[in-house]
């Protein structure tokens, strides 16, 4: 019998993980963000489909290279955000989707984390984009911004220590 | 890079085969050998008649992470990924 012990997923996690939501690319988003690095482990490139006039969510879909919980949280935050404006998006922390989920391993948080993360790059770009920004946004990155960045950024240090390749997601595109 | 939609596939150690060819681990071994970077297979098993011990040994040779997702008594959840 194998050693190995499986991590204290919930039920909710493991019911996302095995028929997650929203899975897949979107051709006619009007925005996408990618977090995470195929390095560490994670990755999630979360598209979003806005109205642009009532700057609403229409619809979201994410693609996810990562472990059960990441695909979850991913599932999980694509079904929340749906119909949701954006300033409303904005305000979702990664402890509500661990919460949703029925509560995140603690080495899982950062799968949070990088959903909620990838969300508001998704949100900047949006603007950024734009031109604009409003008022609610903040000029500096949200906790979740940063925690990502210095994610991505500890994993392409030492990858560059080892002298190995790594393909990063820390850069937006869309 | 392949992703989620395209790869999550589900093999059952647990079914019963019809044949040699048709054995799940015949299966898995050609789903893993087609496998490319960031594709996944789940699969599920019995640790009475296939050991995850077996899956972990397939999953090194081929450079393959491996997750146990879930343990309920002999059935055992495993995400393997490229």
């Amino acid at each position: 019998m194998s050693t190995r012990i499986p991590l204290p997923y919930s039920p909710k996690v493991l019911e996302l993980f095995r028929n997650p939501k929203n899975a897949g690319p979107m051709e006619e988003a009007t925005v996408k963000a990618i977090a995470g690095s195929p390095a560490c482990g994670d990755m999630i490139t979360l598209y979003l489909k806005i109205d642009e006039e009532k700057e609403t969510i229409v619809r979201a879909s994410f693609e996810s290279y990562g472990c059960a919980a990441n695909i979850a949280a991913a599932s999980i935050l694509t079904e929340k955000i749906k119909g949701k404006s954006l300033k409303e998006a904005w305000e979702i922390t990664w402890q509500e989707i661990s919460d949703e989920l029925g509560g995140l391993p603690v080495i899982k948080y950062h799968c949070s984390i990088l959903a909620v993360g990838a969300l508001k790059r998704a949100i900047r770009k949006y603007y950024d984009d734009r031109g604009t920004r409003p008022e609610w946004l903040p000029e500096k990155p949200s906790r979740e911004e940063l925690q990502v960045l210095e994610e991505e950024k500890m994993i392409e240090y030492m990858y560059k220590k080892f002298g190995l390749q790594v393909q990063s997601g820390g850069k937006q595109s869309g | 890079m392949r992703w989620l939609t395209e790869y999550l596939e589900t093999v059952d150690l647990r079914s019963k085969p019809s044949g040699c060819s048709q054995h799940p681990l015949v299966k898995l071994k050609k789903l893993i050998n087609q496998l490319r970077e960031g594709g996944a297979i789940r699969v599920v098993t019995d640790e009475r008649v296939i050991p995850v011990k077996t899956i972990e040994v397939i999953a090194k040779k081929k450079g393959l992470s491996l997750e146990i997702v879930s343990r309920e008594g002999n059935v055992v959840e495993v995400y393997l990924k490229k």
